[in-house]
């Protein structure tokens, strides 16, 4: 499923290491925040959102709506 | 305040668009130009106030009222149909740029609107003049698809048409002013619902991404700024606090990054995202708190920015190369460097990355749903946003440009007018001026209200989100690979089923007309042939028509059966769409008088 030339051992420290600068910058920066939420308490959340939210908009399109909706490029053409 | 205060800034416009067809060809952009910058001059300098009040036919209208909002909306509309106008000034054609001066002049019409009919009036103006602009095109799937955009909304139309008379008729009076959420009368809801199609709320939002890749690359950045973002203007006027919004809101966030995911053709993928970023500000006007009614407001002004960027390098894409898919293109960075560019400003303005205006307006529609406490808002929100990189920041760039194909593989390029270049670098420009200083927006928002996006979490936030997808995305980049098909979306059903229904109806009823047709035709050449020979009757002769009589009544048949053979059907539907508007219209107008009767 990865992309052909990504080598997994590097992408992998690549993300370890973004994971490991986040959480540090939130350790420094981020205490008292305006609004509260139930995920303030969970550490890089934002980033698991947005790597978790890709894959599932990614899978969602791609496996299930995809099925349902492609048709042929010249379904229309008739009309 | 009566009289005259100031040029109404719809005037240059509509005046703009009369003159243009006369002029000479190379006069026309120039024209053009003038008006825009007039207009936005009218725009910018316009007083507070209420001016412009007429009376006709019993109608008190306002032409102008004007206040923070409606300045911020009226100035974006006219500097972006000034870039607009840049970014077109190649065209010498009449058709495209004199329907843009009045689609131009309609958005402002309905912004300074003080009463519901003259926004009506200006409404229409608008509907007319952008069908005319996906028309001019001129292939048979923009014609069609003009045809299928202008019934949509003739329907949207027809309903804040009965909504308005109906408020009125109830004493609900016609300025424009909000709506209390609480007690709604079917008279808002319909007006509602009118607004919700021009909004492109699900499931009366199919016309987008259906009409706006059919037109010329100019007309598609016309179209991409004025209509939903004139809608969204009448939503934060007219339904602030409706809760509904916010869930219609964040469901269209979510809906258009998803299509957007799966579509080829560039301008679907980016007609998808006007869908998903209206989303934000239906949700922000569902909010309807100062801070959530700026956000909106911020993010429209905003929008209109970056999503015209976007719009003007894909059609600069389209200019260059004739293709308008991303599986056809590739490999093309090293020749049209300005164009990725200036595109990537706007992909990264929209994908709301810091130091760019997405982020700023974007963050504060998602910072008022948390001070809201509407946490399924905030997640839906920020998971639209990740879709939104993914699929303009990342993917559309990636296969337009990039694609792992080499130059050798790539289409032939014919080099990009000057003017377009000229005209993304001054949106571009607009959109990192917006992100690095936030406070020029000021003076262009409703409320007074202090918000500063440059703060640890909102930065933090935002960034992690963005490493992270982008991490995603080029891990699984293949599967993201566009390819050739139509999407099935909500204008399936009226393209097939509700076509092949229209097919019968419209069958019916001609059949019904040419019926009539003949029966009059009869009557009148019996009438004829009586009124020469009166006494033929009296003498009790059969009455018939002799064979030169009838060959030339063949050939009054065959005339009226070979009129306009391809348009017939389409006109016919036309017709019979208003006719259906007018009867729903009518029927509300007979309920509502019994209602108040009882």
């Amino acid at each position: 499923m990865t992309e052909k030339g990504v080598r997994p051992g590097r992408a992998a420290a690549a993300i370890a290491a973004a994971a490991l600068v986040f959480a540090a910058v939130e350790r420094i920066f981020l205490h008292d925040g305006e609004y509260h939420h139930w995920w303030d308490g969970i550490p890089l959340f934002y980033g698991l959102f947005g790597g978790l939210g890709a894959l599932t908009l990614i899978f969602a399109a791609k496996s299930l709506v995809m099925r349902l909706i492609k048709r042929k490029e010249s379904y229309y053409d008739r009309d | 305040m009566t009289g005259i205060e100031s040029l109404h800034p719809a005037l240059p416009f509509l005046a703009g668009g009369l003159l243009l067809p006369l002029l000479p060809r190379r006069l026309r952009p120039w024209l053009f130009m003038a008006a825009a910058g007039l207009a936005l001059y009218a725009a910018w300098t316009m007083p507070e106030g209420a001016w412009g009040l007429l009376r006709i036919a019993g109608l008190e209208l306002v032409l102008v009222k004007a206040d923070a909002l409606s300045r911020g909306f009226a100035v974006a509309f006219a500097f972006i149909a000034l870039a607009g106008g840049l970014y077109a000034f190649h065209v010498k054609t009449a058709l495209q740029p004199a329907a843009a001066l009045f689609y131009a002049g309609g958005s402002l019409g309905v912004v300074y609107a003080g009463d519901l009919y003259t926004l009506m009036f200006f409404w229409e103006i608008m509907a007319v003049a952008s069908t005319v602009l996906v028309w001019a095109a001129r292939t048979r799937e923009s014609r069609k698809a003009g045809w299928r955009y202008v019934l949509v909304h003739l329907f949207g139309g027809g309903l804040l048409f009965a909504g308005i008379l109906m408020h009125a008729a109830g004493g609900g009076g016609t300025a424009v002013a909000a709506f209390a959420p609480a007690g709604a009368t079917a008279a808002a809801w319909l007006i509602l619902a009118g607004v919700a199609v021009n909004a492109a709320v699900p499931p009366l939002h199919a016309w987008v991404a259906d009409a706006y890749p059919r037109a010329t690359p100019a007309g598609s950045v016309f179209l991409s700024a004025f209509t939903t973002k004139v809608a969204v203007y009448v939503l934060l006027r007219v339904f602030p606090g409706w809760e509904i919004l916010i869930g219609l809101g964040v469901m269209m966030a979510v809906y258009g990054v998803v299509y957007a995911m799966l579509a080829d053709d560039m301008r679907g993928i980016l007609s998808y995202h006007i869908i998903s970023q209206v989303g934000y500000m239906v949700a922000g006007a569902g909010i309807g708190t100062a801070l959530a009614v700026n956000g909106a407001a911020a993010h429209a002004i905003n929008n209109i920015l970056y999503k015209t960027l976007l719009f003007m390098g894909a059609g600069a894409l389209i200019e260059a190369t004739g293709k308008r898919k991303l599986s056809e293109l590739g490999g093309l960075a090293r020749a049209m460097p300005w164009t990725v560019g200036l595109y990537l400003i706007g992909g990264l303005s929209i994908s709301g990355m810091p130091l760019f205006n997405g982020f700023v307006s974007k963050t504060m529609v998602v910072a008022a749903a948390a001070k809201a406490h509407i946490d399924a808002a905030v997640l839906l929100l920020l998971l639209a946003s990740v879709g939104t990189f993914l699929s303009v920041g990342l993917k559309l760039p990636y296969f337009a440009w990039f694609g792992g194909k080499s130059a050798n593989d790539a289409p032939q390029v014919s080099p990009v007018p000057r003017n377009m270049t000229a005209a993304m670098a001054v949106a571009a420009s607009l959109c990192v001026a917006f992100g690095v200083a936030p406070s020029l927006l000021r003076g262009f928002l409703p409320a007074q209200e202090a918000f500063n996006a440059y703060v640890p979490v909102h930065i933090i936030e935002v960034l992690e989100i963005l490493v992270f997808s982008f991490a995603v995305f080029w891990l699984l980049k293949s599967s993201l690979k566009p390819k050739a098909a139509v999407l099935l979306d909500v204008d399936w059903f009226y393209r097939r089923p509700g076509a092949a229904a229209g097919r019968r109806v419209v069958g019916i009823v001609g059949r019904f007309f040419d019926a009539t047709d003949r029966l009059a035709e009869s009557a009148v050449a019996a009438a004829v042939r009586f009124s020469r020979n009166p006494a033929a009757l009296l003498e009790g002769l059969a009455f018939r028509l002799d064979s030169a009589e009838a060959a030339r009544r063949g050939k009054i048949a065959g005339r009226l059966v070979a009129r306009g053979p391809e348009d017939q059907p389409s006109t016919r539907t036309l017709l019979l769409w208003v006719l259906g508007v007018f009867i729903l219209i009518a029927i509300l107008a007979l309920l509502k008088g019994s209602m108040s009767g009882t």
